[in-house]
């Protein structure tokens, strides 16, 4: 595996053991930053498209438009197009809109469904086990 | 309104209208142009993960219909506002498109 994925997929392990911590520690801050969790797990799955797209493809998107749409395109990562999708817009929304909240609920569904539903998609293209599997 | 390649709000707008309109969540659909992106705003009732994620997952025919536009999907989905006000979510000026033909 390539220098470059390898970096991209240490920075993707490391985002969502964080998003994970954000979710499972106690906060003296209330409601809890959920929100954050939502954020890091976002720039997880862009880590991991990232080695995707640099392993396959030797390709590094230019922005966060352009990797998505690398997402709808290439077909081992098309599959996941709604969960990156809605990764994205969640991370959007809850750094943006000042009425937007993450429930503790909703922070867990987008760790462990949407961004679970993305590496998987990344470690199989690779040939790779996700992270934390045995 | 017009950006690159002559493409239009309304035809972009037009286009996810027709891909959503019989989805029962819909309530309405807002979109806007900016200097070298549009973006859609796409409210609904209180719906679960599942259907919103399907629902994101549509962004894929209008990549396939504009590949060369930058377009974004916003789904709002009322039940994760506080004080739900639409008017503070959707920008200022952003057209709403039509779900349905009258």
């Amino acid at each position: 595996m390539d220098a470059r994925t390898s970096a991209h997929l240490r920075r993707a392990e490391r985002n969502r053991d964080t998003a994970r911590e954000i979710i499972e520690s106690s906060w003296s801050v209330q409601p809890a930053p959920y929100e954050w969790a939502v954020v890091a797990g976002f720039y997880a799955a862009v880590h991991d498209v990232n080695a995707y797209l640099w392993e396959k493809h030797q390709y590094e998107p230019r922005d966060h438009d352009d990797r998505q749409r690398a997402v709808a395109r290439h077909a081992d990562l098309k599959p996941v197009l709604g969960a990156y999708t809605r990764l994205r817009d969640l991370a959007f929304q809850a750094r943006y809109m000042a009425t937007f909240r993450v429930t503790e609920a909703a922070a867990r569904a987008a760790v462990s469904s949407d961004l679970a539903d993305v590496e998987r998609a990344v470690m199989s293209a690779l040939g790779a086990a996700p992270a934390g599997s045995p | 309104m017009t950006i690159a390649h002559g493409l239009t709000l309304f035809e972009v707008g037009r286009t996810f209208a027709q891909a959503v309109r019989d989805e029962p969540a819909v309530k309405s659909l807002w979109a806007s142009a900016h200097r070298d992106y549009f973006e859609l705003w796409l409210v609904t009732a209180p719906v679960d993960a599942d259907t919103e994620r399907r629902l994101y997952g549509l962004i894929e025919l209008l990549f396939e219909a504009f590949p060369d536009a930058r377009i974004r999907l916003h789904v709002i989905n009322r039940e994760a506002f506080e004080d739900f006000e639409l008017t503070s979510i959707v920008p200022r000026g952003a057209e709403n498109i039509p779900l349905r033909s009258s």
